[in-house]
């Protein structure tokens, strides 16, 4: 053999390493590039990572997640008030005739399914409330971690062709339930309920909250919602957040908030006494089991004035409003404004050696302005 | 080994590392793409989204949105007559995501994110703001962009 010459073996050993950086490049070309990906893994991937990594390199990790956009037609419509010019909109086609009562409930089924697996994916995304995703960074970024942060998981927009009587038929009685979907039918792929997967296999109602519990309602607001050793400026904080909430009530007064369309958020919150939250939720009427939680369901009073409720992560009902000032919301709060809230209070899986915790909640609130700022105080996230 | 130059016993070690070498900063580079130039990113989305409703309107109509930008970066604008556009607006007028600046001109020439838009004149203003600033925080804010037959406006409306 000659100086220098390569044996067989090892020119096969170098084309065999060659074709394998080839494919393993080829392989990093096109799976890191996380547009690749469907937008859900690629959020829990972003939600994970940001959970476990250390503290000084979780704010670097941006949530990679997009808002998703969903439109609910009759067939002719795309929702264009809501998502004119928008691009990745999936559009969701009722089928059936109004004067069929059976393709009615199916339709009304359809807009429940839809709400409720929009619900429960987005809990399952951001961690189910177990992991810190706001975390220790939040401080560096000036965001106070004593205040609701939030990621807007999914936009639901109801297209105008929809009739109203969809929603809610006043002279029927009835219309979408949303809660009762989630307390009867299972999610996609397990064998429990949606309220089960909420909260706990054993549970299988609601709580109902009633005429007293809404007085208890009004006596909480002036209860401390936080912890008591929290230092003076954060306590200031959190007042003056659930001063803002109250703001909702006399913005929306007299309104007519028919913009048809729903924000599904997930919202969280350190530095609260766990405890005391779902102590609250109790006094409200709402399920606790072990750290979970479901909000009371908000029925209407006498006289067949609708409430709307808005729950924070504090666990105590954010707005509470009645009379006639809301007439105009009308179906349309039926389909929202008496959507329960999931959540969970507890110890959170985190990086840092000092266990932190803190309460999530997951809700449908108005795709408003008002009512998005008011209950979140930073946004994470591409809304 | 006992000749000068004679590696042959190593090439294909030499090789490999090389090729893990070259594998390991390309893997880096992606995983630094991914997460770095985030407020770069959601610049591009407030424009992405003014764009599109720009491409469906009509003249003489508007179009909301709720938005949210990178934090302290500015929504601003000049026209294609205006000199004291930056240079990467020389082809006309244009709608920039810049942060904010004493200089807006020069932010948006080195950090910002511009798109040149198809008008006479891009009207930049807020009814949130004393100074008439589209200025991103934390919060959401309601965009309205409208489309007149020689301006374009865009208005950060006051919730």
């Amino acid at each position: 053999m000659k100086r220098g010459e390569l044996t067989t073996t090892q020119i096969i050993g170098i084309v065999l390493a060659i074709i394998g950086f080839v494919a393993i490049l080829f392989f990093l070309f096109m799976n890191l590039d996380l547009a690749g990906f469907s937008e859900e893994s690629a959020c829990k991937a972003s939600v994970l990572t940001r959970a476990v990594a250390p503290n000084v390199a979780q704010g670097l990790v941006p949530l990679k997640c997009n808002t998703k956009k969903i439109c609910i037609t009759n067939g002719t419509g795309n929702c264009a008030s809501q998502f004119r010019g928008e691009e990745g909109v999936t559009i969701i086609k009722l089928k059936g005739k109004m004067n069929n009562a059976k393709d009615v409930r199916a339709m009304r089924n359809t807009i429940e399914r839809i709400s409720a697996e929009e619900m429960y994916s987005c809990w399952s995304m951001m961690g189910e409330g177990k992991l810190d995703i706001f975390g220790k960074f939040s401080t560096d970024l000036g965001i106070k971690s004593v205040v609701p942060s939030c990621v807007i998981c999914s936009r639901i927009a109801i297209d105008e062709g929809v009739k109203r009587d969809i929603l809610y038929d006043h002279s029927a009685g009835a219309g979408i339930n949303i809660n009762e979907y989630m307390r009867k039918n299972n999610v996609p792929g397990k064998s429990v309920t949606f309220l089960q997967a909420f909260t706990d296999k054993s549970v299988s109602s609601y709580s109902y909250a009633n005429n007293d519990a809404y007085e208890n309602l009004k006596e909480l607001n002036k209860l401390e919602s936080v912890s008591s050793s929290m230092d003076k400026n954060d306590k200031e904080d959190v007042k003056a957040y659930e001063k803002g909430l109250k703001t909702i009530q006399v913005s929306e007064s007299g309104k007519d908030l028919s913009n048809r369309q729903m924000a599904v958020v997930f919202m969280q919150v350190k530095s609260v006494k766990t405890a005391d939250v779902l102590k609250n939720m109790l006094v409200v009427g709402g399920t606790v089991v072990a750290g979970a939680f479901m909000t009371p369901v908000v029925n209407k009073v006498a006289g067949n004035v609708a409430k709307k409720v808005l729950f924070n992560p504090y666990g105590i009902a954010a707005t509470v409003i009645t009379g006639t000032a809301i007439g105009g919301y009308g179906a349309y709060n039926a389909y929202q404004g008496q959507l329960t809230a999931a959540g969970y209070c507890g110890a959170f899986s985190s990086s840092d050696d000092r266990a932190s915790e803190g309460c999530s909640l997951v809700q449908g609130v108005n795709y408003n302005l008002n009512d998005i700022n008011a209950l979140c105080k930073s946004i994470q996230g591409r809304p | 080994m006992n000749r000068k130059g004679d590696f042959k016993d190593n090439a294909l070690g030499l090789i490999l590392a090389v090729m893990g070498i070259l594998i390991l900063t390309f893997a880096g580079y992606k995983i630094y793409q991914n997460y770095a130039n985030q407020d770069v990113e959601s610049a591009k989305n407030v424009l992405n989204s003014v764009e599109a409703r720009l491409k469906v309107l009509n003249i003489g109509e508007s179009a909301k949105f709720i938005a949210q930008g990178p934090k302290k970066w500015r929504v601003t604008g000049w026209a294609g007559t205006d000199s004291s556009r930056p240079d990467r607006c020389s082809l006309g007028s244009c709608l920039c995501v810049c942060p904010d600046d004493k200089n807006m001109a020069s932010s948006c020439q080195s950090k910002g994110i511009c798109r040149v838009i198809k008008t006479g004149r891009v009207v930049v203003s807020s009814d949130s703001n004393e100074e008439k600033k589209i200025l991103f925080a934390d919060k959401l804010i309601e965009i309205s962009v409208t489309k007149n037959k020689e301006e374009v406006i865009i208005r950060e409306v006051k919730g």
